[in-house]
């Protein structure tokens, strides 16, 4: 039972951290984002241009797809990876002494050890959705199961 | 007893409406300097810079300069420059104070000041010696009136109101611009490259 529950609160604390995260972004301008993501100095511009357009929408539909629990070991560990990649991006930034805001939630955070440990502990609930079976609740994944039988 | 409470209120949200109206009071700006375009432009790109930031340097020489080159020939992009100097660069006030004397005495001398400026800010960033860098872009008797000029105390209230202008609009670092489009205003902290301005540029002008 507590296993489910824990498979339910990292369900939906993971969820709405790529809705959140993804919100920012559509709501701080795109030229800011952009600027965010080009302080990286890690992609060319059209890398950056295409980023922008894609990221924060992938972020809310991971979201939405995490809370819905549809293939979740999939998209969580799609999640593991996409943090991964966020948390390397920003850790090469961080090694080259280059002062970039984080851009994770918005503007205006730079990105330091303590956004750095922040984003890894974001990888534990992924983490627990990929490798921790169980028989999901409220779940669509359930409910599609159940429609089947 | 219920009258007094009425009479009580009524002052109250007439001291409370009088010192939001206070707030809405419009400081007086310092009045726009074009460094590309012109009033009515259907895009308006307002930089506040500081000569001696590295990154406002990149900015001014490799993404607006070629906007300005590019859009603001046909009025297509009207580009505002506006005057922050950080209090963390020791010579960029004193830099500030040429541009707005050589503004002083003419737009393009502003434009070729500032160009010198950015241009060479490795240099007296280093040295503190602004004073040849703007030397070789103007004639000697245009020199003699930018000092002259510099002894001109109005020139340090203007930095002040261009910052406190600056300050109005929130601004704590440099580079940031306001982009704005068709009445809508989007704030960038930090520069971006020409490709990416491009980019934007040419969809919203389409």
């Amino acid at each position: 039972m507590s296993i489910l529950i824990l498979h339910w609160a990292c369900r939906v604390f993971l969820g709405a951290i790529f809705i959140y995260a993804g919100y920012t972004k559509l709501a701080a301008s795109p030229l800011q984002f952009a600027a965010t993501i080009e302080a990286y100095q890690l992609l060319p511009a059209w890398g950056v241009i295409w980023a922008v357009k894609i990221i924060p929408w992938l972020e809310i539909v991971l979201g939405l797809v995490i809370l819905s629990g549809i293939a979740i070991r999939w998209t969580a560990g799609f999640a593991a990876a996409l943090l991964a990649a966020f948390i390397i991006a920003m850790a090469i930034t961080y090694a080259r002494g280059i002062e970039a805001d984080c851009g994770c939630f918005g503007i205006g955070e730079k990105i330091s050890l303590l956004t750095l440990l922040r984003d890894s502990l974001f990888l534990l609930p992924a983490f627990f959705l990929l490798f921790v079976r169980t028989r999901l609740r409220y779940s669509a994944d359930r409910l599609t199961r159940a429609a089947h039988q | 007893m219920k009258t007094g409470r009425s009479w009580i209120a009524i002052v109250w949200l007439t001291l409370l409406a009088l010192l939001m109206a206070g707030d809405r009071t419009p400081a007086q700006n310092t009045p726009p300097h074009y460094a590309g375009g012109s009033p009515g432009a259907p895009v308006t790109i307002e930089v506040f810079s500081d000569y001696q930031c590295p990154a406002c340097r990149s900015f001014y020489l490799e993404t607006v300069r070629p906007v300005i080159g590019e859009y603001s020939r046909g009025n297509r992009v009207a580009v505002i420059y506006r005057d922050f100097p950080l209090q963390m660069h020791t010579h960029a006030r004193e830099a500030t104070r040429y541009a707005l004397a050589a503004r002083r005495i003419g737009h393009d001398l502003w434009l070729r000041v500032s160009d010198a400026l950015y241009a060479e800010q490795e240099v007296w960033s280093q040295d503190g010696k602004i004073e040849p860098v703007v030397a070789r872009v103007l004639s000697t008797e245009q020199m003699t009136r930018v000092r002259k000029l510099l002894q001109d105390p109005s020139i340090e209230e203007e930095i002040k109101k261009e910052i406190a202008h600056g300050e109005k609009k929130d601004i704590r670092s440099t580079p940031t611009f306001f982009i704005s489009v068709g009445g809508r205003e989007q704030r960038v902290v930090g520069g971006v490259s020409y490709p990416i301005l491009k980019d934007y540029l040419d969809r919203v002008l389409k």
